[in-house]
């Protein structure tokens, strides 16, 4: 007691804070980081199943080697996640962000579409999706609806070219029409954190800009977005995350795959070639938007 | 002259715009953007529901209308078979039961675990705090799948934490028990602070209560109070919102859950684990070994349909009901007002 009584308060507090986080430190150590590090020293061995475990020899980069050299399925695959995120990520951001100032305001049938955007996080269960996914009277119902649309794909296209837009512009359109469906099917997640986010700026702030004169637009680029942008950066990060980790990804299926045909160590190595190039990306934009997001500690 | 006059009084007469009534105006604005939110939100909530439409639709209706060009999305007939059907082949109350308890545990757990973390990664400067946040990031963006086998044999193996193989060190054996198979491969990570996708609460939590002003706690403090009563006390207290959130998320992941179950839970009775059998036990049923019986496809899909309808059913259910409570949970949070 005397001893923690001649403890500085900030420095006592501090000790005190740290054992805030020691529950999940433990499961971290144990649940997660030290199989992660096994998984890594996997991939530099040679890993045969027998009866009572694994037969390992080591093999240094033999694997990695295999990765890049002798598999012609890695690198197109490998692209093709780190593609469809760039054109995913921006759109998700934009339309939950739009969605949730919408949902934020008050009008009758709140309630209902409320519940209708979070939907999809309740059915995000893989299994059902992929049910229905591979029932081929749902694809032939989807697809006869795209191709009685309104606004095709492809006349869309035509207009946007003719008119000089540029080529990669309209890309990114034609990209997010053809696939609506399933962007706006991952923006649950988004659109709930940006309404809790939406709730916690305080009330005042947007009486005192009416005062001062302010329009909805001045309000919503100097209040909203302002105070929201830590939950945008959360945002930011968890689409990115959820686009690279997603069930469907390519490089996931592959890994899991690969994984269940007991190449426990191509696996691995795979896996942590992955994981350095999207720890890399999501690195730089957490450090790019961390110096812009605010804080009230500031 | 005269009309040089009139032209005049014409000229130098003040242009007057006709008076707008600027009340009239915003009401004819606000008119035109209720209607336009009212359409956009339509469209969209038409395709985010497709797939709810689909399944209750094909779920109701009989096996002999699946093909039927008469029918989209309405039925000639309505039929409870296929649901009443596939209750008794995926073995449906026990498989409820059992992954309700699951979630529910589970992601009582996680909001108790997640929220301490969050909290004690938001409002102390304690030393290593960037390295050990950069843990939880790296939580997110390793994919399950990555250290799935390296995981399942320490879940194999599980040594209390260290402890039993510091046990062995004397005794010479590692003290250690299997977990898989056992509900504990769910509860314990939760416990840590390590369930399904942990690591995002953390973040959540984090966020939420960097941005809760420090005045709430400093008057705490000053009341005297300790780190611990503060949070429970305050904290926690004005954190319903975000606690509300990530149970809501964690209930519907644990819920939905296929590949942590089936991995570490082999052979339970969950919802998803069932489902994904679905076709397998359909297939069983409607056509016993060795009598031969074609079955249609179309047999199939219904009863599979109404397989989904009735996993997703009580996670809707409990959507309707918390969603009230939710929204207003939101709304009454603020520190605010």
């Amino acid at each position: 007691m005397k001893n923690a009584k001649s403890y500085p308060y900030e420095k006592r507090k501090a000790l005190l804070g740290f054992t805030f986080i020691i529950p999940w430190l433990i499961g971290c150590v144990f649940f997660f980081l030290l199989p992660f590090i096994r998984t890594l020293i996997y991939s530099f061995y040679d890993i045969k199943i027998v009866d009572d475990g694994l037969a390992m020899t080591f093999c240094g980069l033999q694997n990695y080697i295999r990765t890049f050299v002798s598999d012609e399925l890695f690198l197109p695959t490998f692209t093709s996640a780190f593609y469809n995120t760039v054109f995913q990520v921006p759109f998700i951001l934009l339309f939950s962000l739009f969605i949730a100032v919408v949902l934020n305001q008050e009008f009758r049938t709140r309630t209902f579409f409320r519940s209708v955007f979070f939907l999809p996080v309740i059915i995000s269960s893989g299994v059902i999706i992929s049910l229905i996914a591979g029932d081929s009277y749902a694809s032939s119902l989807l697809s006869g609806q795209r191709s009685s649309m309104m606004f095709q794909a492809v006349s869309i296209q035509d207009l946007l070219l003719k008119s000089g837009v540029d080529t990669s512009f309209v890309n990114a359109v034609i990209y997010v029409v053809n696939n609506i469906f399933q962007l706006s099917w991952k923006s649950g997640v988004q659109i709930l954190v940006f309404i809790a986010g939406l709730k916690t700026i305080p009330p005042h702030l947007y009486e005192v800009a009416k005062t001062e004169g302010a329009n909805v637009w001045e309000t919503f680029w100097l209040i909203t977005f302002r105070l929201l942008s830590p939950i945008i950066l959360v945002n930011v990060i968890y689409t990115i995350i959820d686009s690279f980790t997603d069930y469907m990804n390519p490089m996931i299926v592959y890994i899991a795959k690969t994984a269940s045909n007991l190449e426990i160590q191509y696996s691995a190595s795979m896996a942590w070639m992955y994981f350095l190039c999207v720890f890399a990306v999501i690195a730089a934009v957490f450090l790019l938007m961390t110096k812009k997001s605010f804080s009230y500690s500031d | 002259m005269q009309t040089y006059e009139a032209l005049k009084k014409r000229v130098t007469e003040k242009i007057t715009l006709p008076e707008v009534d600027k009340n009239k105006l915003m009401r004819i604005v606000r008119g035109l953007w209720s209607g336009y939110r009212l359409i956009t939100l339509f469209s969209i909530s038409m395709i985010l529901l497709f797939p709810i439409i689909y399944i209750v639709s094909m779920s109701l209706r009989p096996a002999g209308q699946v093909s039927d060009p008469m029918v989209i999305w309405i039925p000639r007939s309505f039929t409870l078979k296929n649901i009443v059907d596939t209750i008794g082949v995926m073995n449906y109350l026990p498989a409820v039961l059992n992954t309700l308890r699951i979630s529910l545990l589970s992601s009582v757990l996680t909001i108790f675990s997640c929220s301490i973390a969050g909290y004690g990664f938001a409002r102390f400067k304690f030393r290593l705090r960037q390295p050990l946040f950069m843990l939880v990031l790296l939580m997110l963006i390793v994919p399950p799948q990555n250290i799935l086998i390296s995981a399942f044999l320490y879940y194999k193996n599980f040594d209390f934490f260290g402890l039993g193989s510091l046990v062995g060190l004397f005794t010479g054996k590692a003290l250690t028990i299997n977990l898989i198979g056992n509900e504990f491969s769910m509860y314990l990570p939760a416990l840590f602070g390590n369930g399904i996708r942990a690591g995002l609460y953390i973040l959540i939590f984090n966020k939420f209560f960097s941005n809760l002003p420090r005045e709430l706690e400093d008057a705490a403090y000053i009341d005297g109070c300790g780190v611990y009563k503060t949070y429970f006390k305050v904290m926690l207290p004005n954190s319903l919102s975000a606690l509300l959130t990530v149970f809501l998320f964690s209930m519907v992941w644990y819920w939905n859950d296929y590949f942590h179950t089936s991995v570490f839970m082999q052979n339970a009775t969950t919802l998803s684990i069932q489902l994904t059998r679905l076709k397998f036990l359909l297939n069983e049923a409607l056509n016993p070994l060795g009598k031969g019986v074609f079955v249609d496809v179309s047999e199939i899909t219904v009863r599979l349909q109404a397989g989904c309808l009735l996993t997703i059913l009580p996670l809707i259910v409990f959507y309707i009901f918390v969603q009230r409570n939710f929204t207003e949970g939101i709304e009454r949070t603020g520190i605010v007002g």
